[in-house]
């Protein structure tokens, strides 16, 4: 097979770390506050120009390595926005905000990344690629620590960090997983997860989050409860408990298909990997459930023999959304022009360019 | 006579543990001018200030979609917990001293109206003394 080489650094896409096979990344994000500034939702736009002052000298004054980029959201254009959106940079709140409002993302990694007038005035982030809650949180209470050496951040006692929208009032922090449960989707138990993760306070989404359908067999979990609960606790009971499980029904629900019905497995597999070598036309829903079956059939092994890796795919799950689509041929297309472009960019990537 | 102002105190401090049943939610937040019924409809409070405003409504609400935690539990930032010290320091003194007061025991009471005004003062004025001691 020829194949066209896509590139992409970041973090979530390395396909590597603890359990990887089944969780894309980890991440963690903090909602924080200045004192003394009302929140960007009540703030004129004058006042927020002066936190978003204030927030990027300071992301600038501590000095993380590596260096955090600024980029303002009201300079970059709409194509932009749309491509950091699809980098789980910013949020698409941000990205059709208005007023002023930016972020700072870590360069190369970007496994860090501060967005900066959003629903709070600070919403910092961290991911890292497989299972790495305890790591991701390290990386964020350090950069937290020495933002609040420069910043008076809004505190109560009775509340703790207090936050525009008061579901994330208390420690302001919300703790994700990216998962990829085609097995378990297959087997019809994904409605078991959902029941057991509500009834354990969590919130199952989808690729993009709020809001978002889970396509592709791809599920973001997260808490809801940020009053009433240390960080720590809430680490714990994701790191040992929670998402090990998950890991393991999964697991067990691939090795059931791959010993029951393997030649069930390998035809969708292999059709799905078709179907993306050969379609002339291609929305990215479609995409993203084809590369969700190829994805399944690499990490299982029944794609040995084409030396696909994960990461490889994981990159395509990036490729084929409009805005990098539109960033890779150096121009804006309407949806038509998108089908077409992403059935060639595919078809260049997995190896059947005609 | 002891026991007659002690079970006096006591009333007092009952009296004193439970006003916040009694405080009427704000209708609007006196810093930023949200109303409460618009942040019924959002969903969304103004500024930091709305938390204390609206506190007697707001307290039970979170405590329902926080799922029974009502109070803080996690991270305190290292500067706000030297203020909450202070902050709990004060409260305590203060309780001390109008036992002091009324049990008529005039020096304890001056020596902890000394500590009270030391702390009100703020941090810095603290170090100045504990260098003046020195």
């Amino acid at each position: 097979m020829t194949r066209q080489r896509f590139h992409d650094h970041a973090e979530w896409l390395r396909g590597d770390g603890e359990g990887s096979d089944v969780v894309l990344s980890s991440r963690v994000r903090l909602a924080r506050n200045f004192a003394g500034f009302s929140f960007p939702g009540r703030a004129d736009s004058e006042e927020r120009q002066r936190v978003a002052e204030l927030a990027r000298e300071h992301i600038q004054a501590i000095g993380v390595d590596p260096g955090l980029v600024w980029m303002d959201m009201e300079a970059i254009g709409n194509d932009e926005r749309t491509v950091l959106v699809e980098r789980h940079l910013v949020s698409t709140q941000l990205a059709k905000g208005k007023g002023p409002r930016g972020v700072a993302v870590s360069h190369p990694d970007e496994r860090m990344a501060i967005m900066v007038n959003e629903e709070d005035h600070l919403r910092i982030q961290v991911i890292r690629s497989g299972i790495a809650l305890s790591e991701a949180y390290e990386s964020i209470n350090g950069v937290d620590d020495l933002l609040e050496e420069r910043i008076d951040y809004a505190f109560s006692r009775r509340f703790g960090y207090l936050t525009s929208c008061p579901t994330n009032v208390g420690t302001g922090i919300r703790v994700s997983v990216m998962l990829h449960l085609p097995a378990l989707k297959h087997t019809g138990e994904m409605d078991k997860v959902r029941k057991a993760s509500k009834a354990m306070g969590l919130a199952v989404r989808g690729f993009y989050g709020e809001g978002s359908e889970a396509v592709g067999d791809f599920f973001q979990l997260s808490n809801q409860t940020t009053l009433g609960r240390s960080e720590r606790d809430l680490l714990t009971g994701f790191e040992r408990d929670i998402v090990p499980k998950i890991v393991e029904y999964e697991r067990l629900a691939r090795k059931n298909l791959l010993d029951r019905r393997r030649a069930f497995l390998e035809d969708r597999v292999w059709r799905a990997l078709g179907a993306l070598q050969n379609a002339r036309l291609m929305k990215a829903d479609e995409a993203m459930e084809h590369l969700s079956q190829v994805r399944l059939g690499v990490v299982s092994g029944v794609l040995d023999q084409t030396g696909l890796t994960a990461a490889e795919v994981q990159q395509l799950l990036l490729f084929v959304q409009p805005g990098h689509l539109q960033k890779a041929r150096h121009r804006t297309m309407d949806q038509a022009e998108r089908r077409l472009e992403r059935a060639r960019l595919l078809r260049e990537a997995l190896g059947r360019a005609g | 006579m002891t026991s007659i102002l002690l079970s006096q105190q006591q009333k007092q401090e009952e009296t004193r543990e439970e006003p916040r049943p009694e405080t009427k939610p704000a209708t609007r937040c006196e810093a930023c001018g949200l109303g409460f019924n618009e942040f019924r409809n959002k969903g969304l409070l103004g500024c930091a200030e709305c938390y204390r405003a609206f506190e007697p409504a707001l307290g039970p609400l979170l405590q329902r979609s926080h799922e029974g935690g009502g109070e803080h539990c996690g991270k305190v930032p290292s500067r706000a917990g030297e203020a909450m010290g202070r902050l709990q320091r004060l409260s305590h003194l203060r309780k001390e001293l109008a036992v002091a007061v009324e049990m008529e025991q005039y020096e304890e009471a001056a020596r902890l109206r000394d500590e009270i005004r030391t702390i009100e003062r703020g941090p810095g004025a603290a170090r100045g003394v504990a260098g003046d001691d020195a």
